[in-house]
């Protein structure tokens, strides 16, 4: 298990709820070990969102630092502890989008063919790596965002909903609509034959 | 219900989100309209696909060293400044630079 899968498991646990809880209480009363332990459990999270997001390595290191600044910076006055990580995510989320609506000015890598070839993995298995990868770098950032949020990282969709900032039957109807075209854009990548093994 | 209206509900139910009643009367209808069928499957597949092959990014441990000890540092000056001016907001020297 990679620690992404890790900390994502982690997550979804109510005793993993409550100790986060408590670290927010620990660092609003001036704990700065609780600081870091909210840094370690979230930075690779945050940083995989917005690496996806912006496709660029610098950037998505500058957006997590961000991010985090953001959330301390306003931990002392924020209320509503059992939220905390997805209110972080609605921080990343914004400083995104506004680096997104920013003239491109650090180039996005080209779409990690290096990375997705390791000696252990067929030409097959490459292969539809690279797909599936080009696919969602493809997709309209909105999607990009939600299949993110729900297909890879595993937040509930009323928890989505907040991040995103729209109303659950919307969140809903973006995640459906952002499903389809990622299977439109694998379809058409693939030839029939091709198509008949992976689909 | 015609095949049509099933269609509009594929979604809800690859998602898992049809009530009970409804989705028994999908699974029904999926049996006997490959149509349909086909869309679940790849609907769910593209999901699957998706999920095993993400790349999965993660940060350096040289990136959380710096930045840790750099959040440290402006949480530190923050917590000290606030000492000085009681009831002034909360405010990271970070923000501070930046507005320079
Ligand atoms: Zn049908």
């Amino acid at each position: 298990m990679n620690n992404r899968d890790h900390s994502e498991q982690l997550a979804r646990d109510p005793s993993f709820t409550a100790y986060e809880n408590r670290l927010i209480a620990r660092f609003r009363q001036g704990e700065t070990e609780a600081l870091g332990a909210l840094f370690e459990m979230h930075a690779d999270r945050v940083y995989a969102y917005s690496r996806h997001m912006l496709r660029n390595k610098e950037d998505a290191e500058e957006v997590t630092t961000e991010t985090f600044v953001k959330a301390f910076q306003h931990a002392l006055s924020y209320r509503a502890e059992g939220a905390f990580t997805a209110w972080l995510f609605r921080i990343a989320r914004n400083l995104c989008l506004d680096r997104m609506r920013q003239p491109c000015l650090t180039g996005l890598e080209p779409a990690y063919l290096d990375d997705l070839c390791d000696d252990k993995s067929t030409e097959q298995q490459t292969e539809t790596k690279v797909v599936v990868n080009q696919a969602l770098e493809m997709l309209h950032e909105d999607y990009r965002m939600i299949l993110m949020l729900c297909d890879i990282q595993q937040w509930d969709a009323q928890e989505a909903a907040l991040i995103m900032d729209r109303s659950l039957p919307a969140t809903k109807s973006l995640l459906y609509r952002a499903r389809r075209a990622l299977k439109e854009l694998l379809k058409s990548s693939w030839n029939e034959d091709k198509l008949q093994d992976e689909m | 219900m015609r095949c049509e209206d099933w269609q509009i509900l594929i979604d809800t139910y690859v998602d898992n989100s049809l009530d009970e009643t409804l989705t028994l009367r999908m699974e029904k209808h999926l049996l006997s309209c490959a149509a349909c069928s086909y869309e679940v499957h790849s609907l769910r597949q593209s999901v699957s696909l998706l999920k095993a092959n993400v790349e999965s990014f993660e940060t350096t441990p040289q990136y959380r060293e710096r930045t840790l000890a750099a959040l440290l540092s402006e949480h530190q000056q923050g917590v000290s400044s606030i000492s000085q001016e009681n009831n002034t907001q909360w405010t990271l020297p970070f923000n501070l630079e930046k507005e320079k």
